[in-house]
């Protein structure tokens, strides 16, 4: 704006006197302000006024509460001049199930505020919202939202649930957590000056720890992150808020917890995934799914584990297309398969929703160490092995922060340890981006989930032809055609029956069905028959991606006929034809 | 009355052998199961609480007795037996013994000097049916070979919902079989009994003469007869220990159904539960699970938490768990069958509440059928390696069923006018007959109590087994404690270590103002094995004489020591 402003003012002038488009260029993509982390309530008001200014698209909804009681909000976008939501695809999009991976919930509202400031005004964004749904849930798991906001200013704390949980068998439950000893606000790192340690302070910046060499003697030890023993057991930090991941709480590849640790008693078991799989449950119109979490810049899809089939080549190529032109979208970014590059997960997320309802699902890691530099960090700045990428923050958060991340050691009085130091990573660095980088990271991954949404399956009875094949008989070839990449069902759908059929079915007043097929070949006209109900045609294996499908009905009689197609994903296509 | 009723009966049955009558027998439905659940309640309010642990897909309570004597201690910390049947529907007879066995331990519970002893030391959970909905829509419609819930499913995956079920085509309120001849045949007349069918033997020149059809029409068009009935999952196909993904029965996912859930939710809250005992068409008490060969026998660390990760689940019993099943099943041989029933059940392995009860849950899990077809004798045994029904031939079946005088056991095969597929024959077994016996013999009731009873004689039971406090200089003492399980149970099962699911054993020392020099503020133990394992805990402190101190040993399944104590100032 400043820069703006110095211009000249006739140059402002003639804009806005001669050229409505220039105009229109230069309104804002966005209307709310992306340099800063949004509190529960805080998306929760933001949420209302959206929905009070574009209330022809949008209808807020709380599909259940948190274990400590707070909504769980979901916006729904969709045109109603252009359909009712459930025909048609819907791309649903959420974030912030782990807690402190909070930046996702941004990246979510960013997507709302992007559709909605920019319909009318790009016609892409114009198309996807008067063409799709979208369901936006910006905080799954806003108990461990709040955790990271309010309580422990440690970008590790909240991961999990609030659900009390007694992680070291004493029958008591989160009965010790991190604790703030020095009251700062935040929770550091401690250390403790000693005769015989076996850290030193690292010669290549007094702030940062090594371990002393062989032969070296330490004079500092470490002793984990800030908190006392609380219920004098003699142990530090055992047993804090939560304890258990919801990320491994879904009942696909689900395993219990001496498998895959932190998956609860069965899936389903809390509160908040309980509401978001009775949602999916009774939305299956949803063919699209991204789920964000942070960090380390990827783009993953399933399998989670090797105990899942390997997905089959036609699903394959969807994930393909768009994870690669993912990683062009989103520079620094990797298209990873979960179990192959990041590690084992059973009963994840976007694990059910791919191999339990068939839907194509990403889940981005959004943020990653590497995008502090745009170009490789000069040879003095960066840090001996022993220190594996700290001196690069340290130098940034020293220029490019004003070294607000970094809280220098202070002394500290620990009831156990007596005389200790405190210091270490504030909490909004490291798997969080800088707040001035934040606008970015919402922006470029809303462009690859919308590019996703893109994708998604846009169905039309295309052509309808009609041969008379004598009195009063005719053969009729209804073809359907599926422009988009993404099919109508999945190839894992459709081998293990999570999808209804789509169904594509004839009816006239005077007329009646008499046989039916799929006509394999339109030119030779190969046709395998349906074996009964003529006058609905189940299609099991959906339309493919920008493909077309002819179905042929021998009808006698005579009139009007409507060919009607209705499909989970494809939404529902009716059209009308003579006998003639 | 009613007592006295039953009793004839019995005496009949166990004097000629001969039982007589229909199947189902007289299995209450849902409100009047209900009813009498409730009355009982009431009449024994000091024993025993009725509480509903969750609601059905239609909205009906799924009820479960508590039961205790209300004298001896919390009834929620004394260690438990859960007792569980009807989760197929037309398992009918489980639930309805369940029932048999609640009034009788209740009308028993202070008179009968076992059952007192039990009540006093343990507590009993009894759920009749899992599933009530299914058992009231065989109770109250036709019967059916029906197991699944009421939760509406799309069986046969076309986008129609429940929209071909039988229908009794020949008024005689049983879903049965149509036989047709038709030019698609796969099955002829057994060359014994003209009544029974199998598959023709084509590889030796039978010529297949009759196709078998579900009695029923073909409601949707679809070429298919009775392929989507009402309802559709198979609660005991929907448990998430090697639950069976996208296979016909097992749901839309796993712990779909809420009959299922509600168990889990139960079992995960009530940790005292010791063992489960499922009545249901599988057994695995006569014959004990396979244990798992390969598997290697390990130490659990017995640390707040437990690091140990398995890569995947075990596909057997962990060797060291099978003396357990061992015991249990020459218990059972010798106390409910003299004459083992002609062959076992085989256990049920995929997505069952038995095996989510073992492997997930960590306990001893049981299954057996309540009542089994006796065995006929030597010489009556018909051909072997015909199609087996309940441990028998179908021939085995058949006699039976004429020598019980079975009114409705099987039905004679009769020509009817079938509007899709035109003349055929209905006719064959009761799809029920095979495990409801018409009429329970009471001494069968009175062995399986007994059962019950030494089930959970063998329950782990901790004791304090010494105790000392020695002063070691001046305000220093050492405390040494050795606790010794004196049941025939482990204090935790190899099985419920390796999930973690089973808490290990806590011994916490609390006092008004000590220090600890050796030693955990809480010490874990680790298992210890039945008949006399016994590990010793010890600390040193340091305290005035004059403390009050105790100590606390604390097992899930095998109960709760608290010893007070006071530190004296004398050697």
């Amino acid at each position: 704006m400043k820069t703006f402003f110095s211009w000249s003012i006739p140059l402002v002038l003639a804009a806005v006197l001669l050229s409505a488009g220039a105009a229109a260029q230069e309104k804002p993509i966005v209307s709310l302000p992306y340099n800063h982390y949004y509190s529960h309530a805080e998306i929760g008001s933001l949420l209302r006024d959206f929905e009070k200014k574009y209330d022809r698209f949008l209808s807020l909804q709380s599909i259940g509460k948190s274990t400590l009681g707070r909504e769980i909000w979901v916006m729904t976008v969709n045109n109603p001049d252009t359909g009712p939501e459930d025909q048609k695809a819907a791309m649903y999009i959420d974030a912030n199930i782990h807690g402190n991976e909070v930046q996702g919930a941004e990246a979510v509202i960013y997507t709302l505020d992007y559709l909605m400031t920019n319909y009318g005004h790009i016609d892409r964004v114009t198309d996807l919202v008067d063409t799709y749904v979208f369901y936006l849930l910006p905080m799954v798991n806003p108990d461990g939202r709040m955790h990271w906001f309010d309580t422990s200013r440690f970008s590790g704390g909240g991961r999990s649930g609030m659900q009390p949980t007694d992680d070291d068998n004493d029958g008591l439950f989160d009965e010790d957590g991190y604790d703030d000893i020095d009251g700062d606000g935040y929770i550091l790192r401690m250390r403790k000056k000693v005769e015989n340690g076996d850290y030193i302070i690292s010669p290549e910046d007094p702030r940062l720890m090594e371990r002393a060499a062989p032969g070296q003697t330490g004079d500092y030890i470490m002793l984990g992150t800030e908190g006392i023993d609380n219920d004098g057991d003699g142990r530090i930090n055992e047993d804090g808020a939560g304890g258990y991941d919801m990320n491994r709480n879904w009942p696909a590849d689900w395993q219990p917890d001496y498998i895959q640790s932190g998956a609860g008693t069965r899936p389903f078991s809390y509160p908040e995934t309980e509401a978001i799989g009775t949602f999916f449950l009774s939305h299956p119109n949803i063919a699209g799914v991204q789920s964000y979490h942070n960090s380390g810049g990827m783009i993953l899809r399933g399998p989670g584990s090797k105990d899942e089939e390997p997905y089959s080549r036609s699903d394959l190529q969807v994930y393909d297309y768009i994870g690669r032109e993912g990683e062009k979208i989103l520079p620094f970014y990797r298209y990873y398969v979960i179990y192959e590059d990041l590690y084992t997960v059973h009963g994840g997320f976007i694990n059910w929703t791919a191999e339990g309802l068939g839907i194509f699902s990403f889940s981005n890691e959004l943020w990653s160490s590497r995008q502090y530099y745009n170009s490789a960090v000069p040879e003095e700045d960066r840090s001996s092995r022993g220190n594996s990428g700290q001196k690069e923050r340290l130098f940034f958060d020293d220029h490019v922060e004003m070294g607000r991340q970094f809280i220098e050691w202070k002394p500290a009085v620990h009831p156990q340890y007596g005389n200790i130091e405190l210091g270490g990573w504030a909490r909004e660095t490291g798997r969080v981006p800088p707040m001035f980088m934040l606008e970015e990271l919402c922006h470029r991954n809303t462009m690859f989930t919308l590019f996703h949404a893109e994708q998604m399956p846009v169905v039309a009875i295309d052509t309808i032809s009609v041969t008379s094949l004598g009195r009063g008989s005719y053969r009729v070839w209804v073809t359907i055609r599926n422009s988009k990449v993404i099919p109508t069902i999945s190839d894992i759908a459709a081998k293990r029956h999570l999808v209804t059929p789509d169904i594509l079915s004839l009816e006239g007043k005077s007329s009646t069905v008499t046989a039916a097929g799929f006509v394999r070949d339109i030119y030779t006209g190969r046709t395998d028959p349906v074996e009964n109900r003529y006058e609905r045609v189940a299609i099991p294996g959906g339309i493919p991606g920008q493909s077309a499908v002819t179905v042929q009905f021998i009808v006698s009689g005579a009139g009007r006929c409507t060919a009607a197609f209705v499909s989970s994903k494809g939404g529902k296509t009716v059209k009308t034809f003579m006998l003639q | 009355m009613k007592k006295l009723l039953l009793i004839t009966v019995a005496g009949l049955f166990l004097c000629s052998g001969v039982t007589r009558g229909s199947v189902p027998e007289n299995a209450p439905d849902y409100r009047e199961m209900t009813r009498r659940l409730k009355q009982l309640v009431k009449t024994h309010e000091n024993y025993a609480t009725l509480e509903s642990i969750g609601k059905t897909g239609e909205g009906r309570d799924i009820w479960l007795v508590r039961i205790s004597d209300p004298g001896t201690g919390d009834p929620g910390g004394k260690s438990a037996l859960l007792v569980c049947s009807t989760i197929n529907a037309d398992y009918l007879v489980g639930g309805t013994a369940i029932i048999a066995l609640t009034e009788r331990i209740l009308a028993r519970a202070v008179t009968d000097t076992a059952i007192a002893g039990m009540l006093k030391k343990h507590t009993l959970y009894l759920l009749p049916r899992l599933n009530p909905d299914g058992s009231d829509y065989l109770i109250n419609g036709a019967v059916a070979p029906y197991s699944s819930n009421r939760v509406p499913f799309d069986d046969d995956h076309d986008g129609l919902v429940d929209e071909d079920g039988p229908e009794d085509l020949d008024n005689n309120g049983l879903i049965t079989v149509m036989r047709v001849k038709r030019w698609d045949a796969t099955h002829v007349a057994t060359s014994g009994d003209k009544r029974l069918l199998r598959e023709a033997d084509t590889q030796n020149g039978e010529t297949p003469v009759y196709r078998l059809y579900s009695e029923g029409i073909d409601n949707d068009g679809d070429g298919t007869i009775n392929e989507d009935g009402p309802g559709g999952v198979c609660i005991d196909r929907n448990f998430p220990h090697a639950y069976p993904y996208y296979q016909p029965g097992a749901g839309p996912y796993m712990t779909s159904e809420p009959e299922t859930r509600a168990i889990i939710d139960f079992l995960s809250t009530r940790k005292h539960v010791a063992a489960v005992l499922v009545y249901a068409p599988f057994d695995n008490i006569i014959q004990p699970p396979e244990p798992e060969r390969k598997r290697q026998a390990e130490t659990p660390a017995n640390d707040i938490r437990r690091f140990m990760r398995a890569r995947s689940a075990p596909a057997g019993l962990d060797p060291a768990d099978l003396s357990v099943y061992t015991k249990i099943s020459s218990l059972y041989k010798d106390l409910v069958y003299a004459r083992p029933p002609a062959q076992a059940v085989p256990e049920k392995p995929a997505g069952s509440l038995t095996q989510w009860a073992y492997y997930q849950y960590g306990v001893v899990s049981l299954s057996s059928p309540f009542w089994q077809i006796p065995s006929p004798a030597e010489e009556d045994k018909g051909p072997r390696g015909k199609k087996e029904k309940n441990g028998g031939s179908e021939e085995t079946l058949l006699r039976w069923i004429e020598s019980a005088h079975i009114t409705n056991g099987f039905v004679p095969w009769k020509p009817y006018t079938h509007p899709e597929l035109g003349e055929v024959e209905i006719g064959g077994f009761n799809p029920l007959v095979t495990w409801n016996p018409p009429q329970l013999p009471d001494s069968l009731i009175d062995k399986q109590l007994g059962f019950i009873v030494r089930v959970t004689d063998l329950f782990p039971e901790l004791v304090l087994e010494t105790f000392s406090v020695t002063r070691e200089a001046d305000r220093v003492y050492r405390i040494e404690a050795v606790v010794k399980n004196r049941g025939f149970f482990p204090t935790v099962l190899a099985q419920g270590a390796t999930a973690g699911s089973v808490t290990p054993t806590r011994a916490t020392l609390t006092g008004t103002d000590f220090t600890l020099l050796e030693g955990q503020m809480h010490q874990f133990l680790p298992p210890l094995s039945g008949s006399g394992g016994a590990v010793k805990a010890a600390w040193l402190i340091h305290a005035g004489a004059g403390t009050k101190m105790t100590l606390t040993v604390v097992s899930e399944k095998a109960g709760t020591i608290r010893h007070p104590f006071t530190l004296s100032a004398q050697e």
